[in-house]
């Protein structure tokens, strides 16, 4: 439970700004999405990761994936050096990377082939990959779609024929169809009926606990990543404000933003004191990031020190990281 | 059909046994399917569904805004002593707006890109008051003041695309509240923002309401924002109402087996899941949403119900005040009852 199956180290993702001038254009400055975040994800558990729109948290999964190139920083997957092979390696090494970490997508409406059936769908890693006898082809996919609670019958069908929740089962059996020990999941529920989330949360769960899965959940839906999660990593403006277990994080927070995120999440009880903007203002735009602490400008306990310096991401208690001059 | 609870003074709106039907190539589907609930003076109704329930539909119809191939077929709606779908289309049209207005969700396309807030905002007033150039602008500046806007003159010339999420929804606010209507209409108002920015904007939602007594109906499937913000709740499911009450009773002594469920399956912040490491499942409700072209007969949720029994197929619920001011249709809480109609 405590080995690390994913380390992410320093990554950086930076998006250059164009000017347009007479003749081409020129770089006038950096949209700084992902910003030197480090983080872990043990084998066998879930490490969520929240923020609201625009902290860098897609852009972050999808640089640890390379699905984009990221600018800096690594990720070793059982020690070994994916960005490296993924940037230049050989086609066979980057499968074998591929085969072991996956993404399961926010829209099950966008991200299935509207012309392709649930079998073509569940099948096609295993083209690609070649890592299956395509004698076994048929007996692996019955295998999949009763893993997802899927029926037989349902191979022969076509995305159009599903309702969102079966959608995003078909989306996970995909990812599932390579045996990865890694799945990120960007946002699985948030395109879901409030009635249907729970069995996709509930399915994700039990394939953690069958398969061993270590699940990276991305979120900003604070109530399903305190059901899902073991650890959660706060994001804010491209960088990793705060990591900690998931009650500890939820009870006692250090960092002043995580706090204002939780008391803002309302909560189905009348008489709860939650949903208050404990917040003024908005986040600032990532091209142009606040100097020292990026929270500073709109953080309740901001000293003249947070001004200037940028605190770094730093132990404080059991299991527990934050990156703050003055914690609450 | 009696007015349940208190008769002595009329609530600013009732809908009595609304009904409304889409023709589609595959047959009428009833989107609302005989809905009845109350509106009081300075009060927020929370509509509580998810997709398909009919509560986007039913908000639409206190407007008359049913979009073709929408149409209502039955139905009464009573606003501060007015027979609504008995009004002309102009009296209708000079009501809508300036009476009753409306927020919608997403502030990003409620918002005509190609005018300046200022003047599309002022055209509201312009055309509903009669007022000035001047006036007009003035009126604009005041309700943009209003919403927590800061440099409203500097704002009053910018356009949509150039302001963020939040404060797009402070400007759709300001523009609902222009006429100083009665009712406001706030159809998910913060679904599209993110946490804090939707605190901010239910803050702000409460804070006017009681500042300009004004009442509210707000429709959302995140029971979450309707805890902090209703007095009292109607919970949809499938066209039809599963249980009327106040916002306290909905949570604290739920009814209807569809309430109860929906709140035991949704995750909750406040709540932990693992102790020890051991991780608790989800109490979902099983199954899918309805194909609303062939709803189930009967009670709608009793294919999904964990506690239907043969009857609740054969018969259809009727709402029916179990306690003051609590009305639930499910026979086994003991609601009246029609059988099916064959």
């Amino acid at each position: 439970m405590t080995e690390a199956l994913v380390e992410v180290q320093g990554l950086r993702k930076y998006y250059p700004v164009h000017r347009r001038r007479l003749l081409g254009r020129r770089v006038v400055g950096q949209v700084r999405a992902v910003d030197d975040i480090s983080l872990t994800v043990r084998a066998g558990e879930t490490l969520g990761l929240v923020g609201e729109s625009g902290c860098g948290k897609t852009t972050a999964a999808r640089a640890i994936l390379h699905l984009v190139a990221p600018s800096a920083g690594r990720v070793l997957l059982g020690g070994v050096d994916t960005t490296e092979i993924l940037k230049g390696g050989r086609r066979e090494a980057q499968l074998a990377v591929r085969r072991r970490m996956q993404y399961v997508f926010q829209d099950p409406y966008l991200s299935l082939n509207p012309r392709w059936s649930v079998g073509d769908i569940v099948l096609e890693p295993m083209r690609v990959h070649g890592h299956v006898p395509r004698a076994q082809w048929e007996h692996r996919l019955a295998d999949l779609l009763e893993l997802v609670g899927l029926e037989q019958s349902h191979a022969e069908r076509y995305p159009h024929e599903f309702s969102g929740g079966q959608r995003q089962r078909i989306g996970i059996a995909r990812a599932l169809a390579v045996e990865p020990g890694f799945l990120i999941c960007d946002e699985p529920v948030s395109s879901l009926d409030v009635s249907v989330r729970g069995q996709i949360l509930n399915l994700l769960a039990s394939l953690q606990d069958t398969l061993g899965l270590a699940y990276l959940y991305i979120s900003h839906d604070l109530s399903s990543v305190r059901f899902v999660s073991h650890r959660v990593a706060v994001m804010y403006l491209g960088r990793i404000v705060e990591v900690a277990e998931v009650n500890a994080l939820f009870a006692r927070p250090l960092h002043h933003y995580t706090h204002a995120l939780l008391r803002a999440i309302p909560v189905p009880d009348p008489d709860a004191v939650s949903g208050h903007s404990a917040l003024a203002g908005e986040v600032p735009s990532p091209s142009d990031i606040p100097s020292g602490c990026r929270f500073h400008p709109r953080c309740p306990a901001a000293l003249p020190v947070c001004r200037s310096a940028d605190p770094a991401l730093a132990e404080a208690g059991a299991d527990h990281l934050v990156a703050c001059h003055n914690p609450r | 059909m009696s007015a349940p609870g208190s008769a002595t003074t009329e609530p600013l709106l009732r809908v009595r046994d609304l009904r409304v039907q889409f023709h589609t190539g595959g047959g009428a589907l009833d989107a609302v399917d005989g809905v009845d609930f109350h509106i009081g003076r300075n009060e927020v109704l929370g509509l509580v569904g998810e997709s398909g329930s009919g509560k986007t539909i039913s908000s639409l119809a206190l407007m008359r805004l049913v979009p073709p191939p929408g149409r209502i077929v039955g139905g009464e709606i009573r606003f501060d002593g007015q027979d609504l779908l008995a009004l002309a289309p102009r009296e209708m049209a000079s009501l809508r707006g300036r009476r009753i207005a409306m927020v919608f969700q997403n502030p990003a396309y409620s918002l005509n890109p190609l005018l300046s807030i200022g003047g599309q905002l002022a055209e509201i007033v312009r055309h509903h008051e009669k007022l000035s150039r001047e006036s007009a602008r003035g009126r604009v500046l005041e309700l943009l003041r209003l919403v927590g806007i800061a440099d409203p003159a500097v704002r009053l010339r910018q356009f949509p695309h150039e302001m963020s999420g939040g404060m797009k929804q402070r400007v759709c606010i300001a523009r609902a509240l222009l006429c100083d209507p009665a009712l406001v209409l706030a159809d998910e108002p913060t679904t599209a923002l993110d946490v804090t920015i939707q605190a901010q904007i239910l803050d702000l939602l409460l804070e006017l309401k009681s500042r300009l007594h004004m009442s509210m109906l707000l429709v959302t499937h995140d029971m979450g924002v309707v805890a902090r913000m209703a007095d009292r709740i109607v919970v949809m499911y499938a066209g039809r109402v599963c249980e009327t009450a106040h916002s306290r009773t909905v949570f604290r002594a739920p009814l209807h087996p569809y309430t109860v469920a929906l709140l035991e399956s949704v995750p909750r912040a406040d709540r932990a899941y693992r102790r020890d490491g051991v991780r608790e499942k989800l109490p979902a409700i099983g199954g899918r949403l309805p194909d609303m072209l062939h709803p189930p007969a009967g009670c709608r949720f009793h294919p999904r119900c964990p506690e239907a029994v043969g009857e609740c197929g054969r018969v259809v619920p009727l709402p029916t005040e179990v306690s003051p001011g609590h009305v639930v249709s499910c026979i086994r809480r003991g609601s009246r009852s029609v059988p099916v109609a064959l």
